[in-house]
């Protein structure tokens, strides 16, 4: 959380934001950069969000955390509504709440499950209860976070990790495209191999063998993120943004 | 400067090469990129007069550069002329021609839209190259269509064919270019209104947000893929459209 992500002069300001996952790697790094950019940043996580406030506070911004787990729908709509009422409207939903356990094609049901209701479920219930907010207002900017894992399957996390990660994709664009009418942008953000306590355990590839010469860090992902928050890509919804060095281009 | 630009300094001390700059997406680019504090280059087969103009009005700095892309000689004396800037540290392929006609198009219109396109873009690239190496940061976004993945129905098939044709080249030069810190990245505009499209018929009720594009719109993504927080995005395209299309 060292690094200061590069923002470009963009300014949210007037904007409020939730990030789920942002206790920790890509969630924190979009935190302090959305709240740098000048939004009410309202972090989710099952983990207390301590080194997130506190990284705002010494940049002289302000992040404020909810404590939930956000697979449940209750939790969730509970917490919305505070930060509503604490922060304002929200306009801004950056999901990054992710869990990715280690696994094969089949890891069991229990886990499929688990991770499905935490990935995929979990980024639900945070839009469902700010979506039709965001509708009324006519402002949402909505950004999840996937993976390369989507496009290209993994090797170390399970079957059941690429397959939510899928999903999501499939779920922004659905949002994208019935919240065009309404001013509600959906966008997605696919990371390649970010450095996190996530996948610390993991074994990486050789990072001489990635067109960039090394891996990525969550701050290489907070700045596509503000980016596609931002008035700056206001024609632009729908579309998934590899950040990955190189490993795989697409779309 | 484009309204969504709040003027900056992160490219001070750098040079842009933005060819097509005279007019639509090449000229706002041109503008973002002079608002973040880069010298820009403006490259045209046109005057950029007007381009110059305005980014000087707006305490921007540029010069003109007079160049036919259609012209691999032009194309290699005039990136020889903007090397006397002393470094290139950002190139934005902007510049080409498309025009419509039959489907089964002429071998003219064909080789002379090839030619220009895809042809004329990878002869900027291959002059301004070493310099990007020299710079150590170097960044190239090439402009290309919706078109190269979905057809269309403005332009002739020789259009669509050279802009996917500069994806390809996009992602070889991406793949190659990384060691030498060099991203290469591409937008793919959908319907920009520009001089180039004026008079060509697109409703705007088919765009899911509602409106037809602005120059604008394009030329911040073009920044992003210049700026620091894309520093790990390259060989991608990044679809700007309006949600027709999701790439």
């Amino acid at each position: 959380m060292s690094t200061l992500p590069v923002s470009s002069n963009i300014s949210l300001k007037g904007h409020v934001a939730i990030v789920s996952g942002g206790a920790r790697g890509i969630g924190a790094a979009a935190a302090l950069a959305l709240a740098e950019a000048g939004a009410s940043v309202a972090v989710f996580d099952v983990l207390a969000a301590t080194e997130t406030v506190a990284a705002a506070a010494a940049r002289g911004t302000v992040c404020r955390g909810w404590q939930l787990d956000i697979s449940q729908e209750e939790a969730v709509n509970v917490a919305v509504a505070e930060v509503v009422s604490a922060l304002g409207p929200v306009s801004i939903i950056v999901a990054a709440a992710g869990v990715m356990p280690s696994g094969t094609v089949d890891s069991g049901l229990a886990q499929w499950r688990q991770v499905l209701s935490v990935n995929l479920d979990g980024t639900r219930h945070l839009v469902a209860a700010c979506y039709p907010g965001m509708v009324q207002r006519g402002d949402g900017r909505i950004v999840l976070v996937t993976s390369v894992a989507a496009r290209q399957g993994g090797l170390l996390a399970g079957a059941e990790y690429s397959a939510s990660k899928g999903a999501l994709l499939s779920y922004g664009r659905h949002i994208a495209r019935n919240g065009a009418a309404h001013g509600v942008r959906s966008n997605i953000v696919a990371p390649g191999v970010i450095e996190t306590s996530m996948n610390a355990h993991l074994p990486k590839p050789d990072p001489q063998t990635l067109p960039a010469q090394r891996l990525g860090t969550p701050e290489d992902v907070a700045g596509p993120v503000v980016f596609l928050c931002s008035d700056r890509a206001n024609y632009i919804t729908g579309i998934e943004l590899p950040i990955n060095g190189g490993q795989l281009f697409y779309p | 400067m484009p309204t969504t630009t709040a003027p900056s300094t992160e490219f001070s001390g750098q040079v842009a090469l933005v060819t097509g700059a005279a007019s639509g997406i090449g000229a706002a680019s041109a503008l973002a990129l002079a608002a973040r504090g880069a010298h820009v280059v403006c490259a045209d087969v046109q005057p950029a007069t007007a381009t110059l103009a305005s980014l000087r009005e707006r305490g921007g700095q540029g010069t003109e550069l007079r160049f036919d892309l259609s012209d691999r000689n032009s194309v290699a004396r005039a990136l020889a002329q903007a090397a006397q800037a002393g470094r290139i540290d950002m190139l934005v392929a902007a510049a080409g021609i498309g025009f419509s006609g039959p489907l089964l198009s002429s071998d003219e219109d064909w080789d002379r839209v090839i030619k220009t396109n895809l042809s004329g873009t990878f002869a900027t690239l291959r002059a301004a190259w070493p310099h990007l190496q020299a710079s150590g940061q170097g960044r190239v976004v090439v402009v290309t269509s919706m078109g190269a993945y979905r057809g269309g129905f403005h332009f002739g098939p020789e259009y669509n064919a050279s802009k996917a044709g500069l994806i390809g080249m996009v992602r070889h030069f991406a793949l190659h270019g990384g060691p030498d810190g060099i991203r290469v990245n591409a937008v793919a505009p959908g319907f920009i209104e520009t001089p180039f499209v004026a008079g060509l018929p697109y409703d705007a009720a088919a765009i899911p947000l509602g409106r037809l594009g602005q120059p604008d719109d394009v030329a911040e993504p073009v920044a992003f893929l210049c700026s620091e927080a894309a520093s790990y995005v390259t060989g991608t395209v990044l679809h700007v459209n309006g949600g027709v299309f999701y790439g």
